[in-house]
């Protein structure tokens, strides 16, 4: 019997419009689209229905920066820094792009559970879809967080001080960086065995992380051997082309990452997607298949 | 497609985990049409053999095909025409029940329109209209289930695997389900069941495979298979475990059949032919016997008992077997 003698009698009369048996390349796409869609449009609502990560990865970096910037802002603040809650906003900017992994590696825990999984893959959807929803979904978030905290900046007193121009490539800086580690996310996701074990190791991890930067003291407050793993931190390349590009106080430092702050804000985002998205496609390919 | 085409065929599947053989040269052939259950203990092989057939799982070898495309080389066709609903509800617990079959229907290749229509259809065909705008992580296990299963429904396929439908599920929602299942079959869908209980394959099945360490062991209409086994059975629950082998040549003799003790349990059962009669014959025999008992009962042939009957050791034997090789590898 050859795959086409099957009749399309045996297919459902019902209305509705169901996708003929074999798709062409273009519908594949298309159907990849819409899956997309439907599937971002499902992640939106995870994120409202179920708030406490996407809150906790807000109000964490917010807290520290309240705390810095009005407890501890006088002892804290770096000689020669005349706004201390200038120089913090874009710190508090980086930090909840970071704190985004941890959302972006439960949902795709959540969403290859073996479970969940099967149902999806016994279906005629494209799979990569649940990829390519996650990270859509997650830098829509980005996007509303950035404007979220930029407001509260405001209020505190903050200002973008050198053209909008400036102002935007500040936001493009950051949001590069969250799509980088959206794809990290991902790849955690896949990695690790369950949505609970994620948290477990996202925080324990990134709140060290983003301390040993130049987000909050400048490196040469930091011990000798730690100095050059703050300024290579790229957290720290991150802050500091935001504070650069925003027109905001930055700290005064030689190291070589600080100086060519900018270039090293794009190049290390980029460099580490093409290392993991690959690593992270190669993976849900191998539980997809 | 004709008619005499099998919904399901699989030849010679073998799947192996290490050194655990899940599937160990698996033979199926179900008719369209029918409901064929798929029927063994834990760790048999029935996930797996279901998991192969939905082109979820590769074997190792041998090959399969369902309505009539090959699992492995046509596994996007097979897809447009099955429906899974697993062992635990895989429904997305923060979406309401429409929100649910709304957005799976999408991912069916429905469009928006289609998918509405669909979704009120299967709300009031699974009698969950009340709950469709309620969220399912506050569904009851019974509840959730049938949103499971109107998912799988939504491309109406012609082959449905249900993986252990009524597993954990409570006598009442596990008839509605049945119900369902029935239904089902009324509109000419073939459904694989897999199940842990005789009863069920009994109920839904219009034919029985019994499944063993991965492989096929005995094959045939409920009916057939019961009366292999043997039928109904007589249980007595003594107090005190001193009792068993005097309550056991008791019923032996009151019923004239060999008695088996199950000291664990403190339990002894022998064959009720006739349920009625062994049930008075029983009862007769231990008044003023002096022995104290705790319950009696008559019940179909467990599962355990298929596969004394089929392997000459039960299924919990099995289990034994495997925490005793265990203890000794320790």
């Amino acid at each position: 019997m050859t795959a086409t003698a099957v009749p399309e009698r045996n297919r459902p009369r019902s209305g509705g419009g169901l996708p003929p048996l074999q798709l062409t390349r273009g519908q594949r796409l298309r159907k990849t689209g819409t899956d997309t869609l439907v599937l971002t449009r499902r992640n939106f609502r995870h994120m409202v229905r179920d708030p406490f990560e996407p809150i906790i990865a807000i109000t964490m970096p917010l807290v520290v920066v309240l705390l810095f910037g009005y407890v501890f802002g006088d002892v804290m603040a770096p000689p020669g820094t005349e706004n201390y809650r200038e120089f913090l906003v874009p710190a508090m900017l980086t930090m909840v792009m970071l704190y985004g992994i941890g959302g972006t590696a439960s949902g795709i825990a959540r969403d290859t559970a073996r479970d969940v999984m099967s149902r999806f893959r016994s279906m005629p959807m494209s799979p990569v879809a649940l990829l390519s929803a996650r990270a859509l979904a997650d830098m829509a978030r980005a996007c509303l967080e950035v404007a979220l905290l930029l407001l509260v900046g405001f209020a505190m007193g903050w200002r973008f001080e050198d053209g909008a121009g400036n102002a935007l490539a500040a936001v493009g800086v950051l949001l590069l960086f969250r799509l980088a580690l959206v794809w990290l996310g991902v790849l955690m996701g896949l990695v690790l065995p369950t949505a609970d074990s994620v948290s477990m190791v996202v925080y324990p991890l990134t709140f060290p992380l983003s301390m040993l930067s130049t987000s909050f003291i400048p490196s040469t407050a930091m011990p000798d051997w730690l100095a050059p793993v703050t300024e290579w931190n790229p957290i720290s390349m991150v802050v500091t082309a935001t504070r650069d590009l925003f027109g905001n106080p930055s700290l005064p430092s030689d190291a070589w990452p600080a100086e060519n702050a900018l270039l090293m804000a794009v190049v290390v985002p980029v460099a580490l997607m093409l290392l993991v998205t690959p690593l992270a496609v190669r993976r849900f390919r191998r539980i997809s298949r | 497609m004709s008619h005499t085409t099998p919904a399901i065929r699989a030849e010679g599947l073998r799947k192996s985990y290490g050194a655990t053989r899940a599937l160990d040269g698996l033979d199926l052939t179900v008719r369209a049409g029918t409901v064929f259950g798929l029927l063994g203990p834990n760790g048999a092989g029935k996930t797996t053999a279901v998991r192969v057939l939905a082109t979820l799982l590769r074997p190792d070898s041998g090959r399969a095909s369902v309505a009539g495309y090959d699992v492995l080389a046509q596994a996007d066709r097979v897809r447009t025409r099955i429906g899974l609903t697993g062992q635990y509800a895989s429904v997305d617990e923060l979406l309401t029940g429409r929100e649910n079959l709304l957005m799976f229907g999408r991912l069916y290749g429905l469009d928006a329109a289609g998918a509405d229509e669909r979704a009120r259809s299967l709300l009031e065909r699974f009698d969950l209209v009340g709950a469709a705008d309620r969220r399912a992580d506050g569904y009851s296990g019974g509840m959730r289930r049938r949103l499971d299963l109107a998912v799988s429904l939504i491309q109406e396929p012609g082959v449905l695997f249900l993986d252990e439908p009524t597993t954990g599920l409570d006598p009442r929602s596990r008839l509605q389900v049945w119900e369902s299942v029935r239904a089902l079959t009324a509109s000419g869908t073939t459904v694989l069941l897999t199940t842990q209980y005789l009863e069920e394959a009994d109920q839904l099945a219009d034919a029985v495979a019994v499944i063993d360490h991965g492989r096929v062991i005995a094959e045939g209409t409920p009916d057939a298979l019961k009366s292999q086994v043997g039928g109904d059975r007589l249980d007595v629950v003594v107090r005190d475990p001193a009792d068993l082998a005097a309550t056991a040549r008791l019923l032996g003799d009151a019923v004239s059949a060999p008695a088996s003790v199950h000291r664990e349990e403190q339990r002894v059962s022998v064959p009720a032919e006739d349920r009625m009669e062994a049930l008075t014959r029983a009862v007769r025999a231990l008044d003023g016997s002096g022995l104290r008992v705790e319950d009696v009962g008559v019940r179909r042939p467990s599962l355990d008992e298929v596969f004394l009957g089929l392997t000459g050791s039960t299924a919990t034997d099995h289990e034994n077997d495997r925490e005793r090789t265990q203890e000794v590898s320790r």
